[in-house]
């Protein structure tokens, strides 16, 4: 005898992501989740951005997760904007439970923008929602640039793609245009921005990309 | 670490389900091709979660989704114990011969 269950197992992961969006779109905070490699410069990409806005008079919030040390946590905590760590002590992405607990800690009504840096992974983080607004993909060109197309569950849902150390890129015989066209292809509406976080290449752009999206 | 924790999620979630008087027979699994789940794992871990538990008899068995990341229990299969017992063993000789 057959018995129809069509249970999700992630239902729970689920309600708890809806849970924190709703948390977020009340407190009209902007919610992005940054995923990318292990060494891809998300921390850096991240330095950059706060230094940017507290400039601009603006905070920014970041949850940040990584499986050991307080290393990348300590390194933002020079700009004075509130800071969530999570070690996930051999998780391999951060869970909506993880952020929801997180962001509890969090002074999420003095915030403009809130980041989510997940654990260092193209695999499992694109995986879970978090119950951010959007996700931001950051592919370093020492990666490779076929990696949209080996990786597509992450490229094909994030809202910005970062091609990051572009100052590498012939280096690394990465190809720009190939790699803009790995993305397209599995998601043509993304955004590209190929930058170099250390020469200051395109860095505006995506600069004013965050502004906009705190605005 | 995904695998185990979805193989007790699986355990609980079919136990409950299975009528008085009957044992499971088959759990059919879909796993959607970007989730981060290996399912040889999935596989290997039920064949250990289930030893003289309820699923003792049954079989996990997985169907590999496109374009999907989620992991769901679409059905269980189910059949009276007694049922389970008479039925005859698989001739090998008749096996290699078709």
């Amino acid at each position: 005898m057959k018995i129809d269950v069509k249970k999700d197992l992630y239902e729970t992961e689920k309600t708890l992501a809806q849970i924190n969006r709703e948390t977020f779109k009340g407190l009209q905070l902007p919610v992005v989740n940054m995923i990318g490699s292990p060494g891809a410069g998300k921390t850096t990409l991240l330095e950059k951005t706060l230094e940017h806005f507290k400039a601009q008079g603006k905070r920014v919030g970041v949850i940040e997760g990584d499986v050991q040390t307080s290393i990348d946590s300590d390194r933002l905590s020079v700009f004075g904007m509130p800071i969530g760590l999570i070690n996930t002590n051999g998780g391999c992405h951060l869970s909506s439970e993880d952020v929801s607990r997180a962001a509890k800690a969090l002074p999420l009504d003095t915030l403009d923008l809130l980041i989510i840096e997940n654990v260092g992974n193209l695999v499992c983080p694109a995986a879970f929602d978090l119950g951010e607004q959007m996700k931001i993909a950051v592919l370093s060109t020492p990666e490779g640039d076929e990696k949209p197309l080996k990786y597509p569950a992450l490229f094909k849902n994030a809202g910005l793609v970062v091609i990051s150390k572009c100052e590498l890129a012939d280096m690394c015989r990465f190809d720009v245009r190939r790699a803009k066209d790995n993305i397209r292809a599995v998601n043509p509406d993304a955004r590209i921005i190929e930058l170099s976080a250390l020469d200051g290449t395109n860095m505006d752009e995506y600069l004013s990309f965050m502004m906009n999206l705190a605005e | 670490m995904h695998e185990s924790v979805l193989i007790y999620k699986i355990m609980d979630e079919v136990r409950p389900k299975i009528p008085q008087g009957l044992v499971l027979k088959k759990i059919a699994l879909s796993v959607g091709e970007y989730s981060c789940v290996n399912s040889q794992s999935l596989l290997q871990l039920f064949e250990i979660a289930k030893v003289n538990t309820f699923a003792h008899h049954g079989r996990l068995d997985i169907t590999a989704v496109k374009d999907d990341g989620d992991i769901k229990i679409m059905s269980i299969e189910v059949e009276h114990e007694n049922r389970r017992k008479k039925r005859p063993v698989r001739n090998r000789k008749n096996a290699c011969a078709n």
